[in-house]
């Protein structure tokens, strides 16, 4: 168990989590980070514009920075051959 | 020797008399109605769903959300409600709790015998009018809101959301409509809005930069311009049913129908 903070970051700004979610581990927490990313990619298609340069980081309320999830790292592509 | 009558539910006079013209006898029967006053602490449980209910609760000071728990344990919240809400009143009078009411914040209730507020309505249609009145808003609040999780995309539902917490906050006299504290968490806000929290953090920075809103500390909201996040957010008050004058700012951009649907 434990507080998670979820922040938002590009190569210049970055939107902080001020509340955090109380999870049960670092499992869950990369589920919650894959989970947002999608969530925030499928929106930004549906306006024709996917914005990549995000990565979500995941920080525990004690031990810091536990996982970093580039948006990019969020789903596939299968292209034509 | 006469007694005063308790002003614990005074709060519920007030909410009621917004849509009702109640004339004192009124007024004081539902001051005189059974009811046990409890300090609920925050995201305690007024109600679960599945439970028998057999009263109803006045929501006396705080806030508190009506939720929806999915198979995956997702939580979708369905209303949030305010000092002088009736928090329950569908639960109590329909025998069994169909969604969870649960309080954000450190809550004064009150819980009222359901059958003694039905032997009120019955006995005084006016008061019976009000409470039907009540949940009438309610249910206009419940469409607005599936209309904004169903069809407005994360930008127009979050900047709706500030505008009606802003009418309401400043009905219910805890806030401006211009500047107040946000009573709910990025998380929370995501439920009511079905996103996640970091899409709903990403789309306050975004209305911050466009200057819609201001947030100078912690969950405080500034409206910079009430008309340009009134558009924003596709948000007009009619839903909310408030006074001519309450209602004012509203300000909406005709949206196209598209053609061919029934």
């Amino acid at each position: 168990m434990g507080r998670y903070f979820f922040h938002l970051r590009d190569h210049t700004d970055e939107m902080l989590d001020p509340d955090g979610v109380e999870l049960s581990g670092i499992v869950e927490a990369c589920s919650v980070a894959l989970e947002a990313a999608r969530d925030t990619l499928s929106h930004d298609m549906k306006n024709g514009v996917l914005d990549l340069r995000y990565r979500i980081d995941v920080e525990h309320a004690v031990a810091g920075l536990v996982h970093s999830l580039p948006f990019k790292q969020a789903f596939s592509v299968i292209e034509l051959d | 020797m006469s007694s005063e009558p308790s002003l614990v539910l005074e709060p519920m006079v007030r909410r009621l008399s917004y849509w009702s013209k109640l004339n004192a006898d009124d007024r004081g029967a539902i001051l005189d109605l059974p009811h046990r006053a409890k300090l609920l602490e925050r995201h305690g449980y007024i109600v679960r769903e599945g439970e028998k209910v057999s009263q109803s609760c006045v929501l006396l000071s705080g806030y508190a959300i009506r939720q929806k728990i999915v198979a995956g344990g997702a939580r979708q919240i369905v209303a949030v409600h305010m000092k002088g809400d009736l928090v329950d009143l569908q639960n109590s009078f329909l025998g069994t709790a169909d969604h969870s009411v649960q309080v954000l914040t450190d809550s004064q209730i009150a819980y009222i015998p359901a059958e003694a507020l039905k032997k009120l309505a019955f006995d005084r249609p006016t008061v019976g009018m009000a409470l039907w009145l009540d949940t009438l808003v309610d249910a206009s609040v419940f469409r607005e809101w599936i209309a904004n999780v169903g069809r407005r995309d994360a930008h127009t539902r979050i900047a709706h959301l500030l505008c009606e917490f802003a009418l309401r906050l400043k009905v219910a006299g805890l806030g401006e409509a211009t500047e107040y504290e946000l009573p709910m968490t990025q998380e929370q806000i995501a439920d009511c809005t079905g996103l996640t929290p970091v899409h709903v953090n990403r789309t306050l920075k975004a209305l911050e930069v466009e200057k819609l809103i201001e947030r100078r500390s912690g969950r405080s909201v500034t409206i910079g311009d009430w008309r340009k996040l009134a558009a924003a957010g596709d948000f007009d008050s009619t839903y909310l049913h408030l006074h001519e004058n309450e209602g004012a700012l509203t300000v909406r951009t005709p949206g196209v129908r598209r053609p061919g649907r029934a």
